[in-house]
């Protein structure tokens, strides 16, 4: 596989570089100090790890920061965007796959890689801000050093398992909570329901003594069971209207919500207007663009008086150049009498350094307020678009919601006329029983009697439809439809049955993940630490917990003793970080034919070095990796790539 | 149906780009499903 990688502005490195890889070798990166190594495996890094949504999640987020791929939101992306530049590009092309990144300043991706990968931050390469070598060396103060849980969860598909588990739980937790409050309602609709039925039961024992009356005449007995009828009839109109009532009873409900909600979305609308009001595009566009001229002229004369200060500085440069060897002397080429010393060249030269690095200071200030302004401009157009579509949005809402209330109002009118129409038939049923009373009127005890039991019975019927509206209040919403509770609780339960089922399934699967990648770590693990022969060591492996287990040989009594992570020796830590970091790499990307060793092969003695760099070289021809080694080296002033013989 | 929703835990494990609020509708979907059947079979 051959590789092409170009950069444009990104850190240290100024202007483009392109650089050409071949897989199956390792690479050397040289460079000065600060000479813009590590920005180059930045890039290459962000191009291989930035995923194509431009997000990279909690855990790798955090990585991306302490790598330098990408920084706080509070601030732009200084350290990844050269300083002098608007934006930094990066283009890798292996064969004929081509992946971009373009980054801006403030953080606005302009252009995504296709194939990034963000695991590569975690697993594809190892520096001194690298997770493994942070964590073993504590350096954040709040890692067990042997907790490698993250590397089998987060790397693996365990971490997708565990997402799942979160929303599963959470529901559960939900629906347990609604069980409670069902339950109570399920106890009262019981009482209600109890209630009720004794009432029916007293009603129809009442029934039954008026059936039992006998009376002598026929005329009488025809008028008592026409009275009897009526008596029913004005009862079934009243049961009719509890009903029509009880409907009435739960649509005000929902119109009095609606209200609220109509309410809510004004408010929300009026906030949003008001604060669109505020806003005085054009005021603060001339304002803006009144200050950026003013900075460019600024920072014009600036450069200018910079440049004049840059013509003698270099012509004192040149003037101590030629005095410095011969120190000693006083005369200095660029006066006539030779009276200026070589020391007060060194002190001009030193004070208009200073001076020019002020120059450099201002303009940067004033360069970074020019692209603050601009970025403030465009937050300001961004957010007035967003008023603009939140009030178009709620003014859509209000719409929808007054419609719904309209039509639920129409359907309260239709009850309304309903409740009015069986209270018109109900008098006149009451009417024409007033009508039988007066012809029942000579028998003036029966007619009392019957009247107590009429009483009687209209309490109960009132009775029984205060119950029949307590009854529907007992209702509960669920899934969009007004249930009793019985049913609710039945549904909650079989949720509550299934969720169970499946919170262990997905536990099930996580752990498999874990076990699964936390066995492929070990083995390479282990035939690693055949091939490097690292004698000082005997086990190193994740353990059943994913602890880092370690067993290292005591020089004195020559036996291998379990050895507690956090008190490995520097050059220890560093060994066990390389082989994690391999193994790493093998278990979960092995298909990325990248390996980045930045800035800590200085950090291992002579002999070390070179065994994992001989270990590097095999591995890179056996699994056709490219893996680059940063060096130091003071005279190259820009990174150069070489393959290492 | 706890079988759908585990086929649907299995590809979002296994998707390279994974939408969780996919999931939740689909399991929302099951969830009402079993509703349904408790309103027709209890009327």
């Amino acid at each position: 596989m051959k590789a092409k990688l170009t950069v444009k502005e990104v850190g240290g490195l100024r202007g483009e570089h392109v650089y050409e890889l071949e897989s199956g070798k390792t690479w050397l990166l040289k460079s000065s100090n600060s000479g813009g190594k590590t920005s180059l495996l930045r890039a290459l890094s962000a191009v291989l790890s930035v995923p194509q949504d431009g997000d990279f999640g909690k855990y790798p987020r955090e990585e991306a920061i302490k790598l330098g791929i990408q920084t706080e939101d509070v601030s732009p992306k200084e350290g990844f965007v050269n300083v002098h530049s608007k934006q930094a590009e990066v283009t890798l092309e292996i064969g004929d796959v081509t992946s971009k990144y373009i980054v801006t300043r403030d953080g606005n991706y302009i252009s995504l890689p296709h194939n990034g990968d963000p695991r590569f931050l975690l697993a594809g390469v190892i520096s001194n801000n690298s997770k493994i070598l942070r964590q073993l060396r504590n350096v954040d103060g709040r890692d067990q050093p042997d907790d490698f849980e993250w590397a089998v969860r987060e790397l693996s598909k365990a971490a997708r398992y565990e997402d799942i588990l979160n929303l599963l739980k959470n529901k559960r937790d939900e629906y347990s909570n609604q069980v409670i409050t069902v339950n109570r309602k399920v106890k009262d609709r019981e009482r209600l329901e109890k209630e009720e039925t004794n009432l029916i039961q007293e009603k129809t024992k009442l029934d039954k003594k008026l059936d039992d009356t006998k009376f002598e005449d026929t005329n009488i007995e025809e008028l008592i069971k026409k009275r009897e009828k009526l008596i029913e009839k004005i009862d079934n109109k009243r049961t009719a209207i509890s009903d029509e009532e009880t409907k009435i009873k739960g649509t005000k409900g929902k119109l009095n919500e609606i209200e609220k909600s109509i309410k809510i979305i004004q408010k929300e609308n009026k906030e949003y207007e008001a604060e669109l009001k505020k806003f005085d595009l054009e005021k603060i566009k001339k304002n803006k663009e009144k200050r950026e001229k003013e900075i460019q002229e600024e920072v014009n004369k600036l450069i200018d008086e910079r440049n004049a200060l840059d013509g003698l500085l270099n012509l004192l440069i040149t003037a101590q150049a030629s005095m410095r060897k011969e120190k000693e002397k006083t005369k200095c080429p660029l006066c006539e009498d030779g009276k200026i010393t070589y020391n007060l060249i060194v002190k001009r030269v030193d004070s208009l350094r200073d001076d020019k690095d002020k120059f450099n200071g201002k303009i940067l200030e004033l360069n970074t307020e020019k692209e603050d302004l601009i970025r403030g401009f465009d937050k300001n157009q961004k957010r007035i678009e967003e008023l603009k579509y939140e009030i178009k949005d709620r003014i859509s809402q209000e719409e929808t919601e007054k419609s719904r209330y309209a039509n639920i109002k129409a359907a309260l009118s239709g009850c309304e006329d309903i409740i009015q129409k069986y209270q018109g038939e109900a008098e006149n049923f009451n009417k024409q029983k007033e009508d039988v009373d007066k012809e029942l009127g000579p028998h003036g005890d029966l007619k009392k009697l019957l009247d107590e039991l009429d009483k009687k019975r209209e309490n109960i019927s009132e009775k029984l439809g205060t119950i029949s509206q307590q009854l529907f209040d007992t209702n509960i919403e669920l899934n969009g439809k007004e249930v009793k509770p019985k049913i609710a609780l039945k549904i909650l339960n079989l949720w509550n049955i299934n969720l169970e089922e499946l919170i262990k399934y997905a536990e099930k699967r996580a752990d498999e993940q874990k076990q699964m990648a936390a066995s492929q770590f070990n083995q390479n693990i282990k035939e690693m630490m055949e091939t490097l022969n690292f004698k000082e060591f005997k086990t190193i492996k994740l353990n059943n917990k994913y602890k880092l287990y370690v067993e290292r040989l005591n020089p004195k009594t020559k036996d291998y003793v379990i050895q507690e992570v956090n008190t490995l020796s520097t050059s220890e830590m560093l060994s066990i970080a390389l082989i994690l970091q391999i193994a790493l790499k093998e278990t979960y990307i092995p298909d990325t034919p990248f390996f980045i060793i930045d800035d800590v092969m200085e950090d291992y003695d002579e002999t070390r070095a070179k065994t994992i760099l001989k270990y590097l070289k095999n591995k890179a021809k056996e699994k056709n990796w490219c893996v680059i080694v940063t060096k130091l080296a003071e005279d190259v002033k820009t990174p150069t790539l070489s393959i290492m013989e | 149906m706890n079988e759908e929703l585990k086929k649907e835990i299995e590809n979002f494990a296994g998707a390279k780009k994974s939408n969780i609020n996919k999931f939740e509708k689909e399991l929302d979907k099951v969830l009402s499903k079993i509703a349904e059947e408790v309103y027709n079979n209890e009327g």
